[in-house]
């Protein structure tokens, strides 16, 4: 058992024979605030404003100016971290006092989300036309195909009208077959929409 | 600290990261993240529909509201959260849409809709004028209330003032639908051919916390007192011991601004010690422990 759900462990009945925490909080190395021996990660934070939330709440925004993580962490596999920490919050039940019992999940399962060429080579936060041009350099896109594409989203850029909403339809529709991969409904579409106009 | 790698500024202000490549210190300072699909309306002279794969954070229950996070170099979408009067859904996609996500974290031209890329359909919402995404099992309809622009990403304050549900969702059993999603935003690594793929946990075990007696009956944010209460309804306090709790209780109040006294610290290491037992479920040992200042 990790160190995260140890420490709710601590507190179990099940789990009394943890002898009591009695060491002080060890000290902080940037702030004056101690950490927590027992959790994993430790972020030394400055509080650098507040936000005033609806009246009755404050947001805090919070710069990390120093860290500690268990080095037992450091080599371990990213599965079989997650399935020990961060714990969520994920629902309250009932009690038999009609009060709430907190639930707290944690992560299970690791899976990859579809990348080139169902998107830039980079992933995420990039522009599709990065996109474009590395599907032009992998020959998903013949130089033609690509000139075209690249010139209907240049185009869209200054047009208005009819022919603003043909070019959308024709950018999204190219855009839509390379991100499901359909190759040939994608060459299709730019070999008649280009010779079309 | 033993068994701690420590960093200091310099290296976290270092952490910024080639793509695909976050290693375990950087994955370790961050953790995984609820991922959710923001759409948002074009600020004129836009005259389209943006959808965004970002991360979601909660800020208050009333209202009920949430943040997202965006880059600032995201100008369409920044430029739409900060018109006059703006508004935005939230929409919480499945495992099953990991490729329409994709699509979704990639900036379309201005005047091109992801969502129509990602085969996403694009229904009417109830309460706000921004479409929700009809294939997404929750929306939140929200009203934008402040962006705050903190250092790189712009922090959209958003309340939410309508949702959809997905009828199937509302009989599923809790922990079947925390497998479907959220979806939590892990890490990204390098392919064998050195192309960035994102990776996505959903949650999987379900752990209730310890409930009373080691903690209030009514639960999570509750006070000393009704705890202490409840300790004695239940008879694993008696009136005397739990009559001696409070005055110890009500005493430290009076001390509490006194951070000289001798007194004050004696009651902190007291209260300290019987909290301890308590939550420990040590209940012999309490009853001895309080006995020695009957």
């Amino acid at each position: 058992m990790g160190p995260a759900r140890a420490i709710a462990a601590n507190y179990h009945p099940n789990h009394l024979d943890s002898p009591p925490q009695t060491d002080p909080l060890p000290p902080s190395r940037v702030v004056g605030v101690p950490g927590i021996a027992e959790c994993p990660v430790n972020l030394e934070c400055r509080v650098e404003f507040i936000r005033e939330l609806y009246g009755r709440t404050q947001a805090l925004f919070l710069r990390v100016v120093g860290a500690t993580i268990d080095e037992g962490l450091l080599g371990r596999d990213r599965l079989s971290v997650i399935g020990e920490f961060p714990t969520y919050e994920v629902d309250d039940a009932t009690n038999i006092w009609g009060g709430s019992i907190e639930r707290l999940g944690v992560n299970g399962e690791l899976l990859a989300a579809p990348n080139f060429p169902a998107c830039a080579k980079a992933g995420f936060n990039t522009d599709m036309t990065e996109w474009v041009a590395d599907l032009l350099a992998e020959d998903y896109l013949s130089e033609a195909e690509g000139a075209r594409l690249n010139t209907w989203i240049r185009d869209l850029a200054t047009a208005s009208g009819e022919i603003r909403a043909e070019l959308r339809e024709r950018v999204t529709h190219a855009l839509r077959l390379a991100a499901w991969e359909q190759w040939d409904h994608l060459h299709a579409h730019l070999r008649a929409t280009g010779e079309g106009g | 600290m033993a068994g701690k790698h420590f960093l200091s500024l310099a290296e976290i202000d270092s952490l910024q990261r080639a793509k695909g490549v976050m290693d375990s210190i950087a994955y370790s300072l961050r953790s995984p993240m609820a991922q959710l699909l923001l759409v948002t309306r074009d600020a004129p002279p836009g005259d389209g529909i943006c959808v965004r794969a970002t991360q979601l954070c909660p800020l208050t229950w009333k209202p009920y509201s949430q943040s997202v996070n965006i880059p600032l170099d995201d100008e369409r979408v920044v430029r739409n959260l900060t018109a006059p009067g703006a508004e935005c859904v939230l929409a919480e996609p499945t495992r099953d849409q990991l490729r329409a996500t994709t699509i979704c974290g990639q900036r379309a031209p201005d005047g091109i809709c992801e969502a129509a890329i990602a085969r996403l359909k694009l229904c009417k919402s109830l309460y706000v004028d921004v479409p929700s995404i009809d294939d997404c099992p929750v929306n939140l309809e929200c009203v934008v209330d402040h962006v705050e622009r903190y250092h790189s990403h712009a922090i959209a304050f958003t309340r939410v003032v309508g949702a959809s549900i997905d009828d199937s969702y509302l009989f599923k059993e809790r922990d079947e639908i925390i497998s479907i999603f959220p979806t939590n935003v892990v890490d990204d690594v390098l392919d064998a051919n050195g192309n960035v793929q994102q990776r996505v946990s959903l949650l999987r075990d379900i752990h209730p916390c310890p409930e009373f007696p080691y903690a209030q009956k009514s639960g999570w944010g509750d006070d000393f007192d009704n705890w202490m209460s409840d300790l004695r309804d239940e008879r694993y306090l008696s009136t005397a011991e739990y009559e001696l709790l409070l005055a110890w209780r009500k005493r430290w109040d009076e001390l509490y601004l006194s951070r000289d006294s001798s007194e004050r610290m004696t009651l902190k290491t007291r209260l300290t010690e019987a909290s301890r037992l308590i939550v420990q479920g040590r209940w012999a040992r309490l009853h001895d422990y309080l006995a020695e200042f009957a």
